[in-house]
């Protein structure tokens, strides 16, 4: 079976010396979603805009539905025969064009644009215009667009960067149903480490400038076992603690912690706010900060040189004194 | 298309405003024998560039007031009183100066002995610019956020100080701006100083060129496009020393209600503008009418004039927006400035001069024998209108193209879209309005415009509304003018509208 998107050693600057994407390598298997992760500026746009065929990477190979699209700096095949959709941040609908004429663009199948507007529940809508409709409307368009034309493999360029936090989990559900219906196969791209996690089969973190892909997995493996302290930082709050490993267990300032994996010598323990807990009363440990955070407390609390993040009674005060239980097992960092 | 083909395109259209000072250039070599004006060329200069100065003077503070009186202030009539003020933008120069110079001269309403010269010129050209810095001034101002008033108020500035220290260092690009571009419309008027045969460049040059004296025209003209591009780099450098840093969504500031002594200075601002610049002119054209009529005088059918206007401003908005298109786009879309610098540089060259250069070239360029079947044609009226109208055509495309976003281009195009149905499917709906506006904005400017129509015009036949007017004035037949005036006038407004509206500006 072909796999929709290859992309091998991609890499692109706009000006010399200064490159954007350095080294990228990604796969996408039939029906995956992946998101693509990364902070502003580590070329996860440039990185949609050369798989579209917006622009043309200088270096790599891209490869969509078995068919090489751009090698060694070269198009191979423009961006209209690609076969790639691409939904845009602004969703980009024509505003002369109603609903269904929106939709239809891209395919010739009336009996297709008729299912996907009812997919997305845009049937009574389909003889509006774009600027009659909501915002998330207006996004369901551009989903339904982009999946009308059948495409290979759809991008989605942080399609949730203008929805309100509440609805984003919700809206997010919808997207990927719609997907899942579709059969598609896609990569959306979004700096919001939690919309990743929560939807994506896989995620894949980009760190640049120069951007390359760090690590790509399973979301509780990129969250529970990243490869550096950047990655474990971005994918959600954490802290890190210097422990002495030996084997299958570790000292820490908290005490005796449980691993992962295996390891020897000085290593650099995560520790996540679920992995913590603090308990008030005798010990050195002093809480500094505090959040509510729903069912408990959210503490920052300093023990010696070291300060944790750890769950905590509703009761707990800042200054309070007491101690940390670190609940194991802990991933060391590798290197 | 290929890219060489492209950039051929956008040279096309950005040299065509600029082909008038290649023929200025070859009269100037060319030899034609020239003798210098009885009063020296000195003189003549001075005064062309003192009317220009004296005019921004007054029109710049003029428009400025009604500006603030238009984004500020709050008194009865002011919507109404503020479009009144702006029409004199869409009055021809020539019928505005033909009209005031019999109102107000001999047996007029103030019974002045009489309303010719240098300082009728200079009141007339103070009526038609003033909108011009209005719209600019009140753009500026529109754009100053509430905020830092309201912050100087609250650290204990007075209303006038607040403005003082605030709002008018913002400004000043904009008065800048306004003062240099009334300086080049009064240079390159030649309507208003016509009519009442002020001694200025513009109106001598077409003296020389009407008498066949082309090498006086030529000395002339280029002493009329060195004072234009001596006020093009002033402006430019006074432009390059003040910077306007930009605020998003500004709130506006509220509107204050005018007291007794503001709403009568208000009354004396709108009725030199509206007043004295379009209503009065627009009631003696009528009154002309009225007592042609009840004198029994016979008026000259109408028919002919507007469909020549309307047919000769057709053509002219299709060839000018055809050829606007690439360098609109390049500039737009790319951002090349170069191509804006072109386009500008042709946008200050005065029409007398488009005439001149265009006749001079076209002279050189055939020899004589071709000339006048390009004249009889129509091609050199219609390059005349072109070279002299593309740069505000350009403005507009450029405008509609930076608007467009690239984003809907690149959907259509990963949706399979090739380059031609997304030109017809996507690109075009989404600039149409703009391309009309620029259109709009051709005709309007054609059915206003003189120099090049009287120049350039009756070799083809081309016997429009304003030639009408302007032929009539000369003959004294003022209900004939007055019948013309107006439908001209209307004609023009109708453009004008058209054209903001679907620009979708104010």
């Amino acid at each position: 079976m072909t796999l929709p998107l290859v992309v091998e050693g991609l890499g692109h600057a706009y000006a010399p010396g200064a490159p954007v994407l350095e080294g990228v390598d990604l796969t996408l298997a039939q029906g995956e979603l992946v998101a693509l992760v990364g902070a502003s500026g580590s070329g996860k746009t440039t990185l949609l805009r050369c798989l579209a065929g917006l622009t043309t990477p200088a270096r790599g190979r891209v490869v969509v539905g078995g068919a090489v699209v751009a090698e060694g700096g070269r198009e191979r095949v423009p961006a209209e025969r690609r076969g790639v959709g691409l939904v845009f941040q602004e969703y980009a609908l024509f505003p002369a064009m109603t609903v269904r004429d929106n939709v239809a663009f891209g395919c010739p199948d009336p009996a297709r644009v008729d299912a996907l507007l009812a997919a997305t529940g845009l049937a009574d809508l389909a003889a509006r215009r774009p600027a009659q409709l909501s915002g998330g409307q207006q996004q369901r368009v551009a989903l339904a667009r982009a999946l009308a034309a059948q495409p290979h493999v759809l991008l989605l360029d942080e399609p949730f960067a203008n929805v309100d936090a509440p609805r984003r989990l919700d809206l997010g559900q919808e997207v990927r149903a719609l997907l899942a219906g579709q059969g598609a196969s896609a990569l959306l791209v979004t700096h919001d480490a939690q919309d990743a996690m929560t939807l994506a089969d896989r995620v894949a973190v980009l760190e640049g400038p120069p951007g390359r892909i760090v690590q790509c997995d399973a979301p509780e493996v990129v969250y529970a076992r990243p490869v550096d302290a950047a990655i474990a930082a971005r994918l959600g709050p954490c802290a890190f603690v210097p422990a002495e490993a030996r084997g299958e267990s570790a000292s820490t300032p908290f005490g005796e912690v449980a691993l992962v994996a295996a390891r020897t010598g000085p290593v650099t323990l995560l520790v996540r706010p679920e992995q913590a807990r603090f308990e008030a009363g005798a010990g050195d440990a002093r809480v500094v900060a505090r959040a509510f955070v729903g069912r408990g407390a959210r503490v920052r609390v300093r023990a010696g040189e070291r300060e944790v993040l750890a769950e905590a009674p509703l009761g707990a005060r800042a200054g309070d004194a007491g101690r940390v239980v670190v609940v194991g097992p802990c991933w060391a960092l590798p290197g | 298309m290929t890219r060489a083909g492209g950039w051929a395109l956008v040279a096309a259209g950005a040299a065509a405003p600029l082909l008038p000072v290649v023929g200025l250039a070859v009269g100037l070599a060319g030899g034609d024998p020239w003798r210098a004006p009885p009063a020296g060329l000195g003189p003549l200069v001075l005064r062309s560039v003192g009317l220009a100065v004296v005019v921004s003077a007054l029109a710049v503070p003029l428009g400025a007031a009604l500006a603030w009186l238009d984004r500020r202030a709050d008194y009865p009539g002011r919507r109404v009183l503020v479009v009144l003020s702006l029409l004199p933008l869409a009055l021809p120069s020539f019928l505005l100066a033909g009209a005031l110079r019999h109102a107000l001269g001999p047996g007029g309403a103030l019974g002045l002995p009489a309303f010719v010269g240098l300082g009728a010129a200079a009141v007339v050209l103070t009526l038609a610019t003033a909108p011009l810095a209005q719209v600019i001034v009140g753009a500026a101002l529109a754009r100053v956020p509430a905020a830092e008033e309201e912050a100087a108020r609250t650290l204990g500035a007075s209303r006038a100080a607040a403005f003082r220290a605030v709002v008018l260092p913002r400004l000043r690009p904009a008065l800048v701006a306004s003062a240099l571009l009334v300086q080049l419309y009064v240079l390159s008027d030649f309507g208003a100083v016509a009519v009442l045969d002020a001694p200025v460049l513009t109106w001598r040059i077409y003296q020389a060129v009407a008498q066949q004296r082309l090498g006086d025209a030529a000395v002339l003209g280029g002493l009329l496009l060195a004072a234009t591009l001596l006020l093009l780099v002033l402006g430019r450098l006074a432009h390059g020393r003040v910077a306007e840093a930009g605020v998003a969504n500004p709130r506006p500031v509220e509107r204050r209600p005018l007291g007794r002594a503001g709403f009568a200075a208000a009354l004396v601002a709108h009725g030199l503008t509206a007043g004295l610049g379009c209503l009065l002119p627009v009631a003696t054209l009528a009154l002309w009418v009225v007592d042609g009529w009840s004198r029994g005088l016979p008026f000259a059918p109408l028919g002919e004039p507007v469909a020549i206007t309307l047919r000769v401003g057709a053509v002219a908005a299709l060839v000018t927006v055809l050829l606007a298109w690439a360098p609109g786009w390049a500039a737009g879309r790319h951002g090349r400035r170069g191509v804006d610098l072109a386009v500008l540089l042709g946008h200050a060259l005065p029409g007398v001069l488009v005439a001149f250069g265009v006749l001079r070239l076209a002279l050189a360029l055939t020899g004589g024998g071709a000339y006048r079947a390009l004249g009889e044609a129509g091609a050199l009226l219609l390059a005349g209108y072109v070279a002299r109208f593309l740069p505000e055509a350009h403005a507009a495309l450029r405008t509609a193209a930076a608007a467009f976003d690239p984003r809907q281009d690149e959907s259509a195009r990963v949706l399979g879209a090739g380059r031609a149905r997304r030109l017809v499917r996507v690109v075009l709906p989404a600039v149409a309005p703009g391309v009309a506006a620029a259109a709009g904005l051709v005709v309007a400017q054609v059915a206003k415009e003189l120099p090049i129509t009287l120049l350039l015009g009756p070799a083809a036949g081309a016997r429009t509304l304003s030639f009408r007017v302007y032929d009539r004035l000369e003959e004294a037949l003022l209900h004939d003018a007055g019948a013309a005036g107006l439908v001209l006038v209307g004609v023009c407004l109708a453009a004008f509208a058209l054209s903001a509206r679907w620009g979708g500006e104010r």
